[in-house]
């Protein structure tokens, strides 16, 4: 007999009692749309949030005393970075600039109008290190203690009128000149350039604003560089501290952490979905056990005019592999109209359709409704002819 | 050499205390082309003995041997090929797949025998006009009456062209004038060449064939031909 032949005998079974095939269908067909929806949103959330870092500089390296967050247990204590570790690493090869970052919150003032931003202390190389283009006037100086440099939003709060460069500005009671304004510049997570402005180190020193160096942030010369440099700077400030706690983060390696803890955030939501999957088998298994038992009778009419155990086995099989793989193929449309719907419904929730997640859903429900289906289909290829005829 | 032929053979149901001996050493033989009735009270052992013959069971111990074949030695698709090949069943409750038409009941022994879809139903179509159901192909068991019903089990039995055919009190759901019609229809196939059994527990059913044999207690207690039929 054909494979088709079989395929006929199956859809002939499910007809047979269209409800009961309907039901157990449903069963799959639910396991196998949350297993295509939820692998949508994790995949389109990966998708999101790797573009957006996208977004962000490749060639930009950030150095920190100890790593990000809390230190573990018994490591060493975080190396205090200074601006002659700024000095250090700008003197290293493929390097094309480096500048040592404090950040702290202050008011600005320009007569009755006051802001609070970010103030960034820094150094004239953080214009090349930031990549920072300037609408007006110019950048900080070396050795400029009373120059400020304004981004985009912060200028036009302050100076609502007009152009603010030459003007002064009060930041902790001293007065500022402004030097230059910045272009405007898409923010990137939480970090709003527009609203940041910047002075010198020795300034904020003055002020006391500055207690220690943030981090220290460096260019490279090109992104291909930026691994192997990123590991250059760790040995190098470890030697120059010897040995505390240096972390550098770049952007492929943030890539990387946050596609990690999706990858596992996927999989663990697609490994709670693959349970309804599971179910649904044992579905498929208790409906075929069901259907082999009504049928007793007339698989032993089959035996009796020639069917082998293997065509009994296979008819059966057949049935169980077709109520799984056409539950899958319903599971599948209805699992991307609703990543779709959901998507539309809630906004900012990034879908997007997965070829592998697809073929994982409908992959896995066709293996479970084999691995169901065989044994109720054994049972009923090895039973004895005259014993099944007997049974009515 | 007989068709069939059975040496000692016996067939115990359950095991230990509470086993039964439905046949306890039958030997007979059967020649191509005989027509046979096998008679006995129900409990004889009559039933278990066809179905032995019939392949749809296996025998405690004992010989069988069909067409020269040792039946005991084969596996369970040399059994079902036996049974598709060169045997045919008709029974009392006919045994027919309710769901499908006459035309596809007929067919099936021929599915599993691999032939093609359209051979098959063309040769179904050509046997159950033989045994006058040309008119009712496309009917259901159900909307056919006891008659045409054991007529379509008849075809399905023929279809593959068997050896043997094996008829197990297949008037006992029929009425006492349609019965007489089956009993013809198996006679006119005797006289076409068929090897018949008919398994009954009724005398004047079993006169239909020229050689009876009785069954009683798991054995053969009687064996007669009568000439001249």
């Amino acid at each position: 007999m054909t494979l088709l032949a079989y395929a006929r005998l199956a859809l002939d079974g499910m007809g047979a009692n269209k409800l009961r095939s309907g039901l157990t269908m449903l069963g799959v067909i639910i396991g196998v749309a949350a297993v295509v929806s939820l692998v949508s949103i994790g995949q389109g959330a990966r998708e999101e949030a790797t573009g957006r870092l996208g977004d962000m500089s490749p060639d930009h390296l950030m150095v920190t005393g100890g790593g990000m967050g809390p230190a573990p247990r018994g490591s060493r204590p975080p190396a205090r970075l200074t601006p002659a570790d700024t000095a250090a690493i700008s003197r290293l090869e493929g390097v094309l600039a480096a500048c040592s970052v404090a950040d702290s919150s202050g008011e600005l003032a320009a007569g009755d109008l006051r802001v609070t931003g970010t103030v960034v202390a820094t150094e004239p190389a953080a214009e090349a290190a930031f990549r920072l283009s300037l609408a007006d006037g110019c950048f900080l100086a070396a050795g400029d203690r009373r120059g400020i440099v304004l981004g985009a939003r912060l200028s036009v709060s302050l100076f609502p009128g007009g152009s603010a460069v030459g003007q002064e500005v009060l930041l902790a009671d001293t007065a500022f000149t402004v030097r230059g304004v910045l272009a405007p510049q898409p923010s990137v997570l939480m970090y709003n350039f527009d609203r940041r402005s910047y002075i010198s180190l020795e300034a904020a020193d003055e002020l006391g604003l500055r207690t220690e160096l943030g981090h220290i942030a460096v260019r490279a010369e090109s992104t291909a560089k930026v691994a192997a440099l990123a590991d250059e700077i760790e040995s190098l400030l470890k030697e120059r501290h010897s040995g505390a706690g240096v972390g550098v983060l770049h952007q492929q390696a943030m890539i990387d952490a946050i596609d990690s803890v999706l990858t596992i955030l996927t999989g663990v939501l697609t490994g709670i979905a693959s349970i309804s999957l599971i179910v649904g088998g044992i579905g498929i298994m208790n409906i075929m056990l069901a259907t082999v038992t009504e049928r007793t009778h007339e698989i032993g009419i089959r035996k009796a005019v020639g069917a082998r155990d293997r065509d009994v086995l296979l008819q059966f099989l057949v049935e169980a592999a077709v109520l799984s793989v056409v539950g899958g193929l319903i599971g599948i449309a209805v699992g991307i109209g609703g990543a779709r719907l959901a998507a539309r419904l809630i906004r900012h929730l990034p879908v997007a359709t997965s070829w592998w997640g697809i073929g994982l859903a409908f992959g896995f429900s066709l293996a479970v409704g084999l691995f169901f289906g065989v044994w109720p289909a054994r049972r009923a290829a090895r039973m004895e002819p005259v014993a099944a005829l007997r049974h009515d | 050499m007989p068709l069939l032929e059975v040496e000692e053979l016996t067939k115990v149901y359950g095991q230990g205390r509470g086993s039964v001996d439905a046949l306890r050493g039958v030997n007979l033989a059967v020649d191509a082309g005989e027509f046979v009735s096998i008679i006995g009270p129900s409990g004889s052992g009559k039933s278990t003995l066809m179905h032995i013959l019939g392949c749809l069971d296996r025998p405690s111990s004992g010989r069988y041997r069909f067409d020269g074949q040792d039946v005991t030695a084969l596996t369970g698709d040399g059994l079902a090929r036996l049974r598709n090949r060169r045997l045919g069943f008709v029974f009392q409750t006919f045994n027919l797949l309710s769901r499908l038409a006459a035309l596809d009941n007929v067919v099936l022994p021929l599915t599993y025998a691999g032939v093609a879809p359209r051979a098959a139903r063309q040769r179904a179509g050509g046997v159950l006009e033989q045994v006058g159901l040309g008119d009712r192909l496309t009917h259901r068991p159900g909307e056919l009456s006891g008659g045409e019903q054991q007529r379509v089990a008849i075809a399905r039995a023929l279809v593959n062209d068997p050896g043997l055919i094996l008829a197990d009190e297949p008037t006992g759901n029929l009425d006492t004038r349609t019965g007489r019609e089956i009993l013809d229809l198996f006679g006119s196939l005797n006289r076409q060449g068929r090897t018949l059994i008919l398994v009954t527990h009724n005398p004047e059913i079993a006169a239909a064939a020229p050689r009876i044999i009785e069954v009683r207690d798991g054995r053969v207690s009687r064996d007669e031909r009568r000439a001249g039929l």
